[in-house]
């Protein structure tokens, strides 16, 4: 005969389901265990005596005063060194964002092919190099520059004569930099031609302030206009614009700058709802892509570096050439893991939306932009966050290359590196640890921003 | 019939049955497998870590660690072999002493982290780049014990019975009084400076070795490329040679850097001819009168006038270093000096500044493969234009080379955590002997310390000159504002601006807010602070240890001897004293700060 169930209380049952539920989980847990305990001790634990150590003067040993604010303030208002490591960072970030894009593109490449065999021997080939660590790799591009083995490549392929050529005073890109210099808006008459073409990029150059003033304005254009709601939604976006603008035009070109990058959009919106965010766009490209072509042409070669004469340049031992020796470094930056990451994504991109593409009569370029690229969009800003965040903390790279110093007359100063010398050379550890939470701050309002406003529509 | 249950819970039911297990067959299950194995293998672990901490805490047994950063080939097997025979004299006290060697890299904050935590080894390698270990005054006196008392005794392993290995040409009745009678110090050929701390006016080191460069010429390139059999003999001569050796090279089709360098070679040349052309200043400099010029005397005389960067001396001084470097790879700052060797080795380069430290490596890496010269570093000729007219007669009549400067290296200190203090004197006495010492160096590669002693044959070129002058201006350590002069100098090394830009821009910075040398004054006088604050707690510590009974039996003659040290700082009044002499317009600390 069948017992009847037994009928328990709702206490009893959520004891009992507790119970095996705990039963279950504590093996569980404690298995990771010791992971956590790890975590909090060699992570969480050194980051909280970061934040704890930034408010006192400490130079590592058992000596501790309290100091409060003054690290801080010391930090802001006394030491531009670590400021202007930011602007270094800033040519980073950008170059990394331009060295992001060939894994992109190889990764489209390797999924289009059509033959299964050959798309496994060229990923094989591509995967190939992680086998070597990363400090051998810097060890050999290092060798690369000091050993002469790039200026011997350059020679035999004839870079050199044509950075010789760049180099020239009187017709490279000194010499054209040498015509943007002037500010002033007078007629040429010996060389009509020039005048012809400089004199408007002068007047623009002077209505925004300066290059940077009309890369800017570009960027705050987009961030303006973006999505196009109502301007209320996008008034943090208009105050942090604003106030970048300040340091970036002056207190006299930012304010109507600034009002025309917010007015613009809320007018073009008015006339035509949907054909203002591609007009904005194109207006803000535009200035962004005209602002940075200028600034290469006009800001970066100014003057004769006269390293190429002899055909062996010191890439890491002249100041000027220091910085474009970091940049180039790892050409043609194919990043293996990059290229993984993207690869998988694309291969999640069914094959009807190529075959309704080429219904459509979609170019095979066209599919890169219209269809790859919006699809891996959430790799890349992955990617982009990751990039940041790298960019912005690292220094092992130069303190490899360049040495505790930053090079000759501390070009390579990154922030990082420098709070390395303030803890490790100059012994101030607790200033170090201010500036370690200077940069965790930057970092993480970054992040935020990533999160907030790079957005991937699905 | 009761019917199987099913449950969702897997792990506690039999497979496929959907029977639940009761008792203790129901932690059957992978779960408690990797748990068991991971706890097994954490226990593991610890009995592991506690075992060794157990036979390190034997009470029969001393244990005596030393560590150095030193992983050069032949220094750990002759370091081991002097171990080996100290701990073998001393078996039956139960003595023994081990080495550690620790990557450079990770030194500084390996034995940071252990003097913290109060377990670092009993001796330990003092270097002036370690912040912790040498680098500031305040680390050296919070860490490391005072040798003074110990020192002026004599060293008991000089004694007759140890004197059996001098060489005979050196073997003479004073020497042997002054090794067996005279005070450790003596014995000790820089007597005892490299173990000197000038700012706390005491000894917290005991050198091993010391150390000199010469400079390297690969004959079979130079032979090749010149035509010259002999290396040149003054520095006017290598120059010519270094332009020929450029110019056969362009002919080669090979790309020929006539010094291989790297970023720390530089000094060793600057250092050959330093002392010939900024000797003078030290009259000007030393305020103080001590026979050394600190760095804090050279900025403040610089921001007081009394000396300016474009002096005659000091200018020709900076031309002529421009002269050397540009016999260099343009790359040298950022490259190693094993990649300096490998140039030399190939073929590449025909000079290399090569230390002492060095020379074995230098001597297995030519083995066979190059032939080579060792020599000391050229000096202009009186009638050469490198000599710069009058300067120049320094060098062609007077000066010569000097290593007069030159102390000992491979410093060893006695940590305040150490837990037999005694022992360890004694193992760094043992070091230090004659006998040993000398066997030390000639197993290693390196010059011996001690008086009387000769290193191995290949090495006695390396002896120093201790004859002559030493720099008399000393800018290192000058925080923000020497790596703003050291980038400076090394752009006008690259002739990308000229000296005078170089003046021009420090000058200006002298007196900047931000970097300038008032906060070389502050960093002063908060150093000798901090020393204070070290020193109080030792004092605490050593009186209430001897409060509750468990003192050294001279901690009482120890605590009178930190309070002489405490004395002496004054509370850093010596610096606020030296400020006012140099501006009685100012208060201190200066406006600003």
């Amino acid at each position: 005969m069948n017992q009847p169930p037994v009928s328990l209380t709702a206490g009893a049952r959520w004891r009992n389901r507790l119970f095996h539920r705990a039963s279950l989980w504590s093996i569980l847990y404690l298995l990771m265990m010791p992971t956590i305990v790890g975590l909090i001790v060699f992570t969480y634990f050194p980051n909280l005596e970061t934040i704890k150590y930034a408010f006192y003067k400490w130079d590592g040993s058992l000596t501790e005063e309290f100091t409060g604010l003054s690290n801080f303030i010391y930090a802001f208002t006394k030491d531009p060194r670590f400021w202007n490591g930011f602007g270094l960072v800033g040519i980073f970030l950008l170059a990394n964002l331009i060295k992001m894009w060939p894994s992109i593109f190889v990764a489209i490449a390797l999924h289009r092919l059509k033959n299964t065999k050959w798309q496994y021997v060229y990923r094989v080939l591509f995967v190939l190099p992680m086998v070597i660590p990363g400090m051998v790799m810097l060890l050999i591009w290092k060798a690369f520059y000091t050993e002469g083995l790039l200026n011997q490549m350059l020679t035999v392929t004839g870079g050199m004569a044509v950075l010789r050529t760049l180099d020239s005073g009187d017709y490279g890109l000194p010499a054209l930099a040498g015509f943007f210099q002037s500010t002033v808006y007078a007629w040429n008459g010996d060389n009509w031609l020039l005048s012809i073409l400089t004199k408007p990029v002068l007047l623009l150059k002077a209505g925004f302030g300066s290059w940077w003033g009309m890369a800017l304005w570009g960027v705050a254009l987009l961030v303006c206009a973006k999505g196009l709601p109502s301007l209320k939604k996008r008034w943090l976006l208009a105050c942090m614009v604003g106030i970048t603008g300040m340091f970036v035009w002056g207190s006299l070109h930012f304010i109507p700058l600034v009002a025309m990058a917010v007015i613009l959009p809320e007018w073009l919106m008015s006339k035509d709802r949907h054909e203002a965010q591609a007009r904005i766009a194109w207006i803000a490209w535009g200035a962004m892509l005209g602002a940075a072509l200028l600034i290469i042409l006009t800001e970066v070669w100014v003057t004769p570096t006269q390293a190429f004469k002899e055909g062996n340049p010191p890439w890491l031992g002249h100041s000027k050439l220091v910085i474009p020796a970091i940049v180039f470094w790892g050409f043609p930056w194919v990043g293996t893991v990059g290229v993984l990451i993207y690869l998988a994504g694309l291969q999640n991109i069914s094959q009807e939306v190529y075959e309704a593409a080429d219904l459509d009569g979609v170019s095979s370029l066209g599919k890169v932009f219209r269809i790859e690229l919006p699809l891996i969009l959430t790799q890349v800003r992955i990617n982009l966050i990751f990039m940041t965040i790298g960019t912005l903390g690292d220094f092992g790279m130069i303190l490899i290359l360049l040495g505790p110093s930053g090079g000759p007359d501390n070009v390579g100063m990154v922030p990082g590196l420098y709070m390395y010398n303030k803890a490790f050379i100059q012994g101030e550890m607790g200033y170090a640890c201010t500036l370690a939470m200077v940069m965790f701050l930057i970092t993480l309002a970054l992040t935020f921003m990533y999160q907030r406003f790079v957005k991937v529509e699905k | 019939m009761n019917e199987p249950v099913a449950s969702s819970n897997a792990l506690i039911d039999d497979a496929g049955t959907g029977n639940r297990r009761h008792g203790w067959r129901r932690w059957l299950n992978l779960n408690t497998f990797g748990l068991v194995l991971l706890l097994g293998v954490t226990g593991w672990s610890l009995l592991r870590i506690a075992t060794n901490q157990a036979k390190l805490n034997d009470p029969t047994l001393k244990y005596v660690r030393i560590c150095h950063w030193q992983l050069e080939s032949g220094f750990r097997e002759a370091l081991q072999e002097v171990i080996d025979d100290y701990n073998t004299l001393h078996a039956d006290q139960k003595v023994k002493v081990m080495q550690m060697a620790v990557t450079e890299k990770i030194y500084p904050q390996w034995l940071n982290v252990n003097l913290i935590a109060g377990n670092a080894p009993d001796i330990a390698q003092l270097g002036g780049q370690i912040k912790q270990a040498g680098g500031t005054s305040d680390a050296v006196a919070r860490n490391f014990l005072p040798l003074g008392r110990e020192i002026l005794k004599p060293n008991p392993y000089n004694a007759p019975k140890y004197l059996d290995e001098i060489d005979p040409l050196l073997d003479t009745p004073a020497l042997r009084q002054r090794l067996a009678e005279g005070s450790w110090r003596e014995t000790l050929t820089d007597g005892m400076r490299g173990g000197w701390r000038q700012d706390l006016q005491d000894y917290y080191g005991i050198s091993t070795a010391f150390f000199t460069s010469r400079l390297a010429c690969n004959m079979t390139l130079l032979k090749e490329a010149t035509g010259r059999d002999e290396p040149p003999r003054t520095l006017g001569e290598m120059l010519v040679a270094c332009e020929r050796l450029r110019a056969w090279g362009k002919e080669q089709g090979k790309t020929i850097d006539p010094i291989a360098s790297a970023s720390y070679h530089p000094g060793m040349f600057f250092g050959s001819f330093a002392s010939g052309f900024l000797y003078r200043l030290q009259d000007r400099l030393d305020r103080n009168l001590d026979g050394q010029v600190t760095s804090m005397e050279s900025w403040a005389a610089l921001q007081d006038g009394l000396v300016k960067l474009d002096e005659p001396m000091i200018a020709a001084y900076y031309a002529l270093c421009l002269k050397i470097v540009a016999q260099f790879n343009p790359n040298y700052t950022a490259m190693d000096r094993d990649q300096a060797l490998a140039a030399f080795v190939a073929g590449r380069s025909a000079f290399l500044a090569a230390a002492s430290w060095d020379a074995g490596s230098i001597a297995s890496a030519c083995k066979n493969r190059v032939d080579y010269r060792l020599m000391t570093f050229p000096l202009p000729a009186a009638d050469e234009p490198e000599a710069f007219g009058e300067l120049g007669t320094v060098y062609g009549q007077s000066i010569g080379f000097s290593e007069a400067s030159g102390s000992g290296g491979a410093t060893f200190g006695i940590t305040k955590t150490a837990q037999y203090p005694d022992i360890a004197l004694d193992f760094l006495r043992f070091l230090s002997s004659h006998k040993y010492n000398q066997r030390f160096a000639i197993r290693n590669g390196w010059l011996p310390i001690t008086v009387g002693s000769l290193p191995a044959d290949h090495m006695r070129i390396y002896m120093p000159n201790p004859y002559g002058v030493s720099s008399g201006f000393n800018a290192d350590n000058g925080g923000d504002l020497e790596i703003f002069m050291e980038g400076k100098r090394r752009l006008f090394l690259n002739s990308e601006i000229s000296y005078q830009d170089v003046v021009d821009t420090v000058t200006a910075k002298l007196n900047d807010p931000g970097i300038g040398v008032d906060n070389l004054w502050l960093s002063s006088y908060t150093s000798i602070r901090g020393e204070e604050r070290s020193i109080e707690r030792t004092i605490a510590v050593q009186s209430w240890r001897e409060l509750v009974g468990k003192g050294q039996p001279d901690t009482p003659d120890r605590v009178r001897e930190i309070l002489v040290d405490q004395t002496l700082r004054n509370h850093g009044n010596g610096v606020k004293l030296e400020f006012s002499k140099r501006n009685p317009n100012r208060s201190f600390p200066p406006e600003g700060k």
